[in-house]
């Protein structure tokens, strides 16, 4: 008789305890995000980098600025990947002309870990990097979003002036470092 | 005798558990949330200079609770009402959060009984610690303390911070959902 009501005795105290434990529910989320690696000049069009006359005898040709473009890019990284830089050659070097670029620190809409202007770069047919250190970022699209870029042309040797045009094209590339 | 001393200790041990349980049924969404590029549920970038779209967010119904609030002994200044609440298992990187809200006030049953959000409706963002997002109940003086069951509230789940921003790979949470009391 009493070893029986030890036993109803333990039972009554831990039941409650099991009963009250709070109701739950799960469910499951998951997403993915895949490597992004895109870039972009705007405007797209053509410029055109016209010497012209200096004002007085005696001074050099005025060299040609355009600061009419734009990088926009888009750039996912993994946490292990390598920043990325973007790089930017010419097909072909017109004999006695210098073509330098300058991309400028990012404004406009963008967010993230943006990339860093590395000055004023001559542009060759080798690519050079002109902005670095971009990781998880996004420059916003158009015109004012981004990097401006300025391009000047100047004429290295005077003993070879004459009048010319030429046509020369401009690869910009982001890729890991 | 010693069959009237099993009969009291057992009545006594049931009368002590329905007073205090809370109860809830969560249907829809068993499976797994899954958004991606692959099956569209985000969209890829294909601007340079864009971002994702910001938020995913589920159907209004995604999920429906029917939370069952148990007896009280009446009392006209007292609440009647449970709470739900809401954790994640994991944090996820910046600015990636997962946010719940409901999306409409359910079936009382002419219970009376009413849900309230901490937020007036707003999502709430879910964090690794559990916190109330929905709360069911009523004033007794609007009842006798008798159970009720407030059902069909229907929840929608909202992913913000979808950004390139997040770092490339996959992230999976278990949301876990507690009722208790408020």
């Amino acid at each position: 008789m009493r070893r029986f009501l030890i036993v109803l005795s333990i039972v009554s105290s831990a039941t409650p305890s099991f009963l009250q434990a709070q109701t739950t529910a799960t469910r499951q989320v998951s997403i993915s995000f895949p490597t992004v690696v895109l870039v972009n000049i705007q405007p797209g069009d053509p410029i055109t980098l016209a010497f012209t006359r200096p004002d007085d005898a005696g001074l050099p040709l005025n060299s040609p600025v355009n600061t009419s473009k734009w990088i926009n890019y888009s750039s996912a990284v993994g946490n292990n990947s390598p920043s990325r830089t973007i790089t930017a050659s010419i097909n072909k070097v017109i004999p006695n002309i210098k073509l330098s670029i300058t991309a400028a620190a990012a404004t406009g809409f963008g967010g993230g870990t943006l990339g860093t202007s590395t000055g004023t770069v001559t542009l060759t047919t080798t690519p050079s990097i002109i902005i670095s250190g971009i990781r998880g970022a996004y420059t916003g699209a158009g015109i004012s979003n981004g990097h401006n870029i300025s391009l000047t042309a100047t004429w290295i040797n005077y003993t070879l002036l004459s009048a010319f045009n030429d046509t020369v094209s401009i690869v910009y590339t982001i890729s890991d470092f | 005798m010693l069959k009237k001393i099993i009969a009291i200790v057992s009545i006594t041990v049931s009368c002590d558990v329905n007073a205090q349980q809370r109860t809830m049924t969560v249907t829809g969404g068993t499976g797994t949330l899954t958004l991606n590029t692959t099956n569209g549920t985000i969209a890829k970038v294909v601007t340079a200079g864009s971002d994702y779209i910001n938020d995913y967010l589920t159907a209004t119904n995604y999920l429906t609770f029917n939370v069952t609030v148990p007896a009280v002994s009446s009392a006209w200044y007292q609440f009647q009402g449970a709470e739900v609440s809401v954790t994640q298992s994991t944090a996820w990187p910046n600015p990636l959060t997962i946010n719940i809200a409901p999306t409409g006030s359910g079936n009382s049953s002419s219970n009376n009984s009413y849900i309230y959000t901490p937020n007036s409706n707003a999502f709430t963002e879910i964090s690794t610690t559990s916190m109330w997002f929905m709360r069911v109940g009523r004033p007794l003086y609007f009842s006798s303390g008798a159970a009720f069951t407030h059902s069909n509230i229907p929840v929608r789940i909202k992913i913000s911070g979808i950004s390139v921003l997040v770092p490339v790979g996959t992230y999976n949470n278990t949301l876990t959902f507690t009722v208790s009391a408020p």
